[in-house]
């Protein structure tokens, strides 16, 4: 089955990272670690990781990243008194579409 | 088939500068740039803004899409403080980069804030030590005292200006509202549902609150009594909001994935579905006007640095790009 999506990692590094013209055309989400998802076989999205010089990750790649990313931040949560539990919920497991 | 002189009307011209009123859908070419272009309806969408110093949560702010002012928030990293220590940083964004001005008084997390880069309001929150209700007015430079509120609390919402300030819910699922006047609180009328981390924007006398836990509906305020109106479409708490009471924006909060990217405009009776977030999140901020909106900060759960503007879209010029 073709993928649907395609992983990178890019640094954003702000003004003209992503163009509103670029994210009119190309679906962008932007995830912990610097990982970004954009269509599969889809030209505007390889101009623009072409753009910012991402580095291309397989699925399992790009959730390797995000766990390392969301695992600091649960153990980070679990470290934390009742009172400050009880003001925000734990952080959330990211599971990666294909 | 059809021709373009057919549909439109008239032959795609070669002029020597844009037209100044094109409707929509005039195609041109613009023989002094050598580009084709067209006028569309541009639909709405997110772009990067320039970085924040540091990653930063549970943070506030004011102002516009190119004159914002960020506050407060729960610092880069806090893996062994416990309690978590609070920050007072205060930030200046220009439209493209974020600079550093003087710190609050009172260093604090999960707070509100109303007004301008230059004339902008602080007040609630998460201290220690000190009072959740500690005001602070900042005048594009730095931070001064203000009146304490009569109902300190974290997680609250704001909306106003630094002389015509509105502060409303709260810790613990607090309906209690309060108006400032540039020196002191007092007493308005009760939401009429309880709620924290809700979201807030407007004015003192048409005020909006919409989303927070519990889930409950928009509220609209008119000075003196709250009226309830529509839920937003993917109920939330923990984002950001900006605009009026009748041109309203909600973008980001809790719970992911549908409400860490989620972006709602209201027009004064009803929530409608636009552009995602392109870095998805909770606890942001966020200022300006429905259709130029600013988020910043946040966590995915990492905190974040990001900055993303929001573009309504609309009538423009686009021109063609060619291989």
């Amino acid at each position: 089955m073709a993928k649907t999506n395609q992983y990178c990692v890019a640094e954003n590094w702000g003004k003209g990272f992503i163009e509103h013209s670029e994210s009119r055309k190309i679906a962008f989400s932007g995830f912990p670690g610097n990982v970004w998802k954009v269509p599969a076989h889809n030209k505007e999205a390889n101009l623009w990781i072409s753009k910012v010089l991402g580095v291309l990750k397989t699925k399992d790649e790009a959730q390797a990243i995000v766990d390392a990313e969301v695992t600091a931040a649960q153990a980070a949560w679990d470290a934390l008194s009742d009172e400050e539990k009880s003001r925000n919920p734990r952080p959330a497991d990211i599971i990666l579409e294909e | 088939m059809s021709t373009y002189k057919e549909i439109i009307g008239i032959q795609v011209q070669s002029l020597s500068s844009d037209p100044p009123s094109p409707f929509q859908g005039q195609i041109w070419y613009n023989n002094s740039s050598n580009t084709l272009k067209y006028y569309a309806n541009l639909s709405a969408a997110w772009s990067t803004g320039g970085a924040l110093p540091s990653p930063r949560s549970r943070i506030a702010g004011a102002g516009t899409q190119t004159a914002a002012v960020a506050f407060g928030s729960f610092p880069p990293s806090w893996i062994g403080n416990n309690p978590p220590v609070k920050i007072s940083t205060t930030d200046e964004y220009d439209g493209s980069s974020w600079s550093s001005s003087n710190n609050m008084n009172t260093a604090r997390q999960f707070l509100a804030g109303a007004g301008t880069q230059t004339a902008a309001l602080g007040f609630g929150g998460d201290v220690d030590p000190g009072s959740p209700g500690a005001t602070e007015e900042y005048d594009g430079s730095s931070w001064t005292n203000g009146g304490t509120m009569g109902t300190g609390r974290v997680k609250l919402a704001g909306a106003g200006t630094q002389t015509a300030g509105l502060g409303f819910g709260g810790e613990i699922e607090t309906n209690v509202t309060e108006e400032y006047n540039g020196s002191s609180w007092t007493a308005g009328g009760n939401l009429g549902t309880a709620r924290v981390s809700l979201m807030g924007c407007g004015t003192q006398t048409a005020g909006l609150a919409f989303g927070g836990d519990p889930s409950a509906p928009t509220e609209e305020y008119n000075g003196s009594s709250w009226t309830t109106a529509p839920t937003l479409n993917t109920p939330r708490y923990n984002g950001a909001g900006c605009g009026t009471q009748t041109a309203a924006l909600a973008f980001g909060g809790y719970p992911p994935p549908s409400g860490f990217v989620a972006t709602e405009k209201y027009d004064g009776s009803s929530w409608t579905t636009t552009a995602n977030l392109n870095i998805g999140r909770q606890s942001l901020a966020g200022a300006g006007t429905q259709p130029s909106g600013l988020a910043f900060g946040g966590a995915t759960p990492s905190k974040v640095d990001a900055t993303e503007e929001f573009s309504a879209g609309g009538l423009a010029t686009v021109t063609v790009e060619t291989d």
